[in-house]
């Protein structure tokens, strides 16, 4: 889907199709929700901040001025909603690597569908620690690695993103990048 | 070659290809002879795959559209509801302000009369005290009540008033009474009713006077 592509579903929302807001949905939602799930590592908790996501993405759509793409705006809110929801909760490290079906707590099932998983030998201990290391990063550090290493989005729209100029994006990736590698050599995994 | 080694922030951008052409090549090289650079480049690049696989990994979320949707609609009525409570409050008021001046609770300046409320209670009160003793109101103005009762009553009647603090006053022959609030005689210019009576009663001597076949007048004040 292109940004004409989501701009045309917007003012589609705007001008009453409330019904089409749900496009926006299902091409957000998977990126949104590995967003907010790598920031808390609970799932559940996850599944509520997402929601919350897009309601608030919803309400406020009318203020969307389309001067960037409906993607940065999208990730600016998810971004500042997830700082709000840490400053709320008042919590910096929690790990939860569980998710309850039922009254049974189990291991949260993924699948890998790259296309060479033998050339990125991830086996599911590593997935762990990485989870629990990127949960364990300053905020700073988590916000910033989360969009460029996971989500893949260039210096500029994390620079749109966080609200802060490309020299403070370098910094930060720079200092994010090596506390990380220091905390998986540590343990072993580099 | 030199032997200075690469710091991270040169790593990481080689990572990024953030770097010119010319120094790209410069700490490709270096990486390859040094082994401490090596090292540290090739932990790096581990970290960032690793980092990078969770982007492929798959997490079974349920669909958030309708909910969103949903949700949102009810909040929107919500706050549909929220925006028109004044104007509802506004309508509420309106009305029922036309209707107290229809029904005459308001005065015809506009000010809300409650001692008239009272004074109706007042009222009313005289009246059924006056039914009670089997008598008969002949005027009723808005500061008191003329009534007429059979001299037999006038004990029931006085009792009454005086239980209930009323003033009042009997009307003589001349049609004047003693006003009970200045203690002076006054001429009640008594229009209603028939011609006074000659005939005293029992009352002549207390200044009281019967009007016709034994019947008794009284002003009632509110």
């Amino acid at each position: 889907m292109s940004l004409i592509n989501d701009i045309e579903i917007i003012n589609r929302v705007i001008e009453g199709d409330k019904e089409a807001f749900s496009l926006i949905v299902k091409k957000y939602q998977n990126m949104v929700f590995k967003y907010v799930y790598y920031q808390f590592n609970n799932y559940d908790e996850a599944l509520d901040i997402t929601q919350d996501i897009f309601i608030t993405v919803m309400e406020a759509l009318q203020s969307f001025r389309q001067e960037s793409k409906f993607s940065t705006w999208l990730y600016s809110i998810m971004v500042n909603h997830c700082k709000n929801y840490r400053k709320k909760m008042n919590r910096y490290s929690t790990v939860s690597l569980k998710v309850m079906r039922g009254e049974d707590e189990v291991d949260l099932q993924l699948q890998d569908y790259r296309e060479n998983p033998e050339e990125k030998v991830v086996n599911e201990d590593s997935i762990r620690i990485i989870k629990e290391e990127i949960e364990r990063l300053p905020d700073d550090f988590k916000d910033i690695l989360t969009l460029r290493d996971i989500d893949g989005l260039s210096y500029n729209e994390i620079s749109d993103i966080l609200g802060i100029n490309l020299s403070n994006v370098k910094v930060r990736i720079h200092r994010g990048r090596e506390y990380l590698k220091n905390r998986l050599h540590s343990r072993g995994l580099i | 070659m030199t032997l200075k080694h690469l710091n991270f922030e040169e790593l990481s951008d080689l990572v990024d290809n953030e770097l010119s052409a010319e120094r790209k090549e410069y700490c490709m090289s270096h990486i390859t002879i040094c082994k401490i650079c090596g090292s540290e480049y090739e932990s790096l690049t581990k970290c960032l795959t690793l980092l990078s696989s969770l982007k492929n990994e798959s997490v079974v979320i349920p669909d958030f559209s309708e909910r969103t949707i949903l949700i949102c609609r009810s909040r929107e009525r919500k706050k549909l509801f929220f925006k028109s409570f004044p104007a509802i409050a506004a309508s509420v008021i309106i009305i029922a302000g036309a209707g107290f001046i229809k029904t005459g609770l308001f005065n015809e300046s506009g000010s809300y009369v409650a001692a008239n409320l009272s004074g109706h209670n007042e009222t009313q009160r005289i009246i059924e005290s006056v039914s009670n003793s089997r008598g008969r109101i002949l005027q009723i103005t808005h500061a008191y009540i003329d009534s007429e009762f059979d001299k037999n009553s006038i004990t029931s009647i006085e009792r009454i008033l005086h239980k209930n603090n009323i003033k009042h006053a009997v009307i003589v022959n001349s049609g004047m009474l003693v006003n009970p609030s200045s203690g002076k005689m006054e001429d009640v210019n008594f229009t209603n009713g028939g011609t006074p009576a000659a005939d005293n009663n029992i009352y002549k001597n207390q200044n009281y006077a019967t009007i016709e076949n034994g019947k008794i007048r009284m002003r009632i004040f509110k």
